[in-house]
């Protein structure tokens, strides 16, 4: 889980690293004397570029919160400001620690040219960038290495402290800001938390999952796994512009089901998934969310073959859903498992009795070959109404 | 032959008594694996189908090939090391969401031992027709396996069998198929997988599914790369990853060290690329793996 800068800076502190000691606003500001840097706290970056970064006095203080508080900036609903002590630079730094996915340890960066663009310094002069990796069982050795000053050394040995202690996933200091009197202040930090590691963390962050907001339909999906953990359905919800209604299961055969269906010229209504054998109330809930939607052209449902999901108990969520509905669009399922022959004659009833256009297919045709004749169906559905 | 694992290879289970792990070793038993003890902490004395359970490794008198890891993830550490303690060769984990400091930490141990490590996350290991290891092909989803002379390396554990299925429909089997998960560290990978396919004498092609994220695929495109010699057998590769970017529906942003670290390395375009730089055959759709591998072992493609 990603933090916003406030929160990234408490850890910061907790490791005994000296931070720019900034006042979090909620609501309103209190009146204070001389300058101060007003940063909107935000999850994305980019913020100094698009004006949620200024030094200002009271005065500008109030009128900015006003503006920013309760309000959209970069795709996201601003809840708090920092008004953050004023710093002044002699020079500044970057440093990081983050894991090294091919080295399987972690890697400290260090830049004697922090500020917003390292990627750029990293691009033009890479030679700038000290990348150094950690031996995870001795902790960082020979620091002079990476930097002969030792107030930056003793900086790095209370980040790695930190990294450590809060299971974090990355952690960056960026700027690392040196005052002519040659103190150091860390001023921003980006931090990203291990959600497996939740559990010990030494402070509870409050769970978020995205920083977009969330619809109406992404909100009722989430709000089916919340209060029922058999299984999950509808953790995973993206409302989409498309007409093919989704309901596939499997982190991955998810993921190969949608790049199938948009490869063929499909569009998805929406993007979830049900999947660990989930009850069938809790497949009916996600299906009714997913059909609510206005002007389909199909309803896809897919997965692998399940090892031990019943797939009768899960498609007759779909299955009431769809007869309460009588939808006239293509519906295609390919799904087979525990159960399944249950599952087909449940089916094959729905689609003689209600007169459902079901096309049901099992392990003899392959997963992203349905997504295709999903997306054939839903050209040929749409052709005849527009005809 | 095969790879990791075959039919003299002597199990043990790590957290054999949990619902999970009772059914792990029914499967594996029944794919003729040779499951020789468990462990679960205060449950020694007990049998789970026939085997010995006990309370900690040191109390396994005969010798162990593989441990295969389903213990909770708070508790996964504490068995990983335990069975690098024992000098357990190979060890394939199974549990998901282990924190990963945690793991990290398992991968240093096991690094100065030179023990190998298959996963986290991972749904097991599957030498067809000869031994199995965790839940890979239980139940009805066996029917997507058969033996043959394809070996697969999949990020998904679901798309290792469905993988193996469009092979079979296009007439191949399998040798062994590999579920090395997706987490942030991961165990043995594409390139290191790559090197026991070479060395079998039964696999004839290789077919990898890979994911976004992370630099596995990008990794082994350089190993391919460097190589002295071309690699010896055709590989065929799905990517998945084309909806996530299209749509701009990503993870949380690691920020700016992540950009850092892996450069432009982690998209699908990127890995796409250095795959086939280095001569792997890319599918766009995840079927055509299967014809494409049929036809290039019959010197069509």
């Amino acid at each position: 889980m990603k933090l916003k800068e406030f929160e990234g800076k408490q850890l910061l502190e907790l490791s005994n690293i000296v931070i720019s000691k900034g006042i979090l606003i909620k609501d309103s500001v209190q009146p204070f004397e001389g300058e101060k840097v007003f940063k909107v706290q935000t999850l994305s970056g980019g913020r100094g570029k698009s004006g949620g970064v200024k030094v200002v006095n009271y005065e500008e203080a109030k009128t900015l919160a006003t503006t920013f508080l309760g309000s959209e900036f970069l795709n996201e609903t601003i809840t708090e400001i920092l008004l953050d002590e004023k710093i002044e630079i002699a020079k500044e730094y970057y440093l990081g620690i983050m894991f090294d996915t091919s080295k399987r340890k972690p890697i400290l960066i260090f830049s004697e040219e922090g500020g917003v663009d390292i990627e750029e310094i990293k691009k033009s002069s890479p030679e700038k960038v000290i990348l150094k990796e950690i031996n995870f069982l001795e902790g960082i050795q020979d620091l002079n290495s990476i930097t002969t000053n030792l107030k930056i050394q003793e900086v790095i040995t209370k980040l790695y402290d930190c990294f450590q202690k809060n299971d974090c996933r990355m952690i960056e200091i960026n700027p690392l800001v040196e005052t002519p009197e040659e103190d150091f202040f860390a001023v921003d930090c980006v931090t990203v938390l291990d959600d497996d590691a939740r559990y010990r963390w030494p402070i509870q962050f409050e769970e978020r999952t995205d920083n977009r907001k969330a619809t109406a339909r992404e909100i009722a999906a989430h709000e089916i796994d919340r209060n029922d953990h058999r299984g999950v359905a509808g953790k995973t919800f993206v409302d989409l512009d498309g007409d093919i209604a989704i309901l596939t299961s499997g982190g991955g055969a998810t993921m190969t089901l949608m790049d199938a269906l948009i490869e063929f010229g499909g569009k998805p209504a929406n993007f979830t998934e049900y999947s660990g054998n989930p009850p069938q109330e809790k497949v009916e809930k996600l299906t009714k969310i997913v059909l609510e939607k206005e002007g389909l052209n199909g309803l896809f449902v897919a997965g692998v073959i399940a090892n031990f999901t019943n797939i009768y108990e899960t498609l007759k969520g779909i299955i009431n859903i769809l007869i309460e509905k009588k939808p006239k669009f293509p519906i295609v399922i390919r799904r087979a498992g525990p159960h399944d022959e249950e599952a087909k004659e449940a089916l094959m009833n729905a689609k003689k009795e209600y007169g459902l256009d079901i096309h049901y297919f099992d392990e003899n045709t392959a997963m992203t070959e349905a997504a295709k004749i999903m997306v054939e169906l839903s050209q040929k559905y749409k052709d005849g109404n527009t005809n | 032959m095969a790879i990791l694992i075959n039919e003299n290879t002597r199990f043990l289970i790590q957290g054999i008594t949990g619902k999970q792990g009772q059914r792990t070793c029914q499967e594996m038993l029944l794919a003729g694996s040779k499951v020789i003890a468990g462990v679960t902490p205060g449950k020694g004395g007990q049998e789970v189908e026939g085997v010995p359970v006990y309370n900690s490794i040191a109390e396994i008198s005969e010798k162990i090939d593989c441990s295969v890891i389903l213990v909770p993830p708070k508790f996964a550490k504490a068995a990983i090391l335990e069975v690098i303690n024992a000098n357990i060769p190979l060890i394939n984990i199974v549990t998901e969401n282990i924190p990963v400091h945690d793991m990290a930490y398992c991968f240093s141990k096991a690094k100065e031992k030179n023990i190998r490590i298959i996963g986290p996350t991972s749904a097991g290991i599957n030498s067809v027709g000869k031994s199995k290891c965790g839940p890979i092909g239980s139940g009805k989803s066996k029917v997507s396996f058969t033996p043959g002379n394809i070996g697969i390396i999949s990020r998904s554990g679901g798309m290792s069998s469905e993988t193996s299925l469009v092979l079979k429909q296009a007439g191949l089997g399998q040798s062994t198929v590999v579920s090395i998960g997706s987490d942030i560290l991961m165990g043995e990978s594409f390139k290191e997988l790559i090197q026991d396919f070479e060395k079998d004498e039964e696999t004839k092609g290789i077919v990898l599914f890979g994911e976004i994220g992370g630099t596995a695929e990008e990794d082994l495109a350089e190993y391919l790369k460097k190589r002295s010699t071309p690699y010896p057998k055709p590989i065929v590769a799905f990517i998945s990853g084309t909806f996530v970017e299209t749509y701009n529906i990503q993870n949380v942003s690691l920020g700016h060290a992540g950009a850092i670290i892996e450069g432009d390395k982690g998209t699908r375009k990127a890995k796409v690329k250095a795959l086939k730089e280095a001569g792997v055959l890319i599918a766009e759709v995840h079927h055509e793996v299967g014809d494409m591998m049929k036809k290039v072992l019959q010197n069509e493609l």
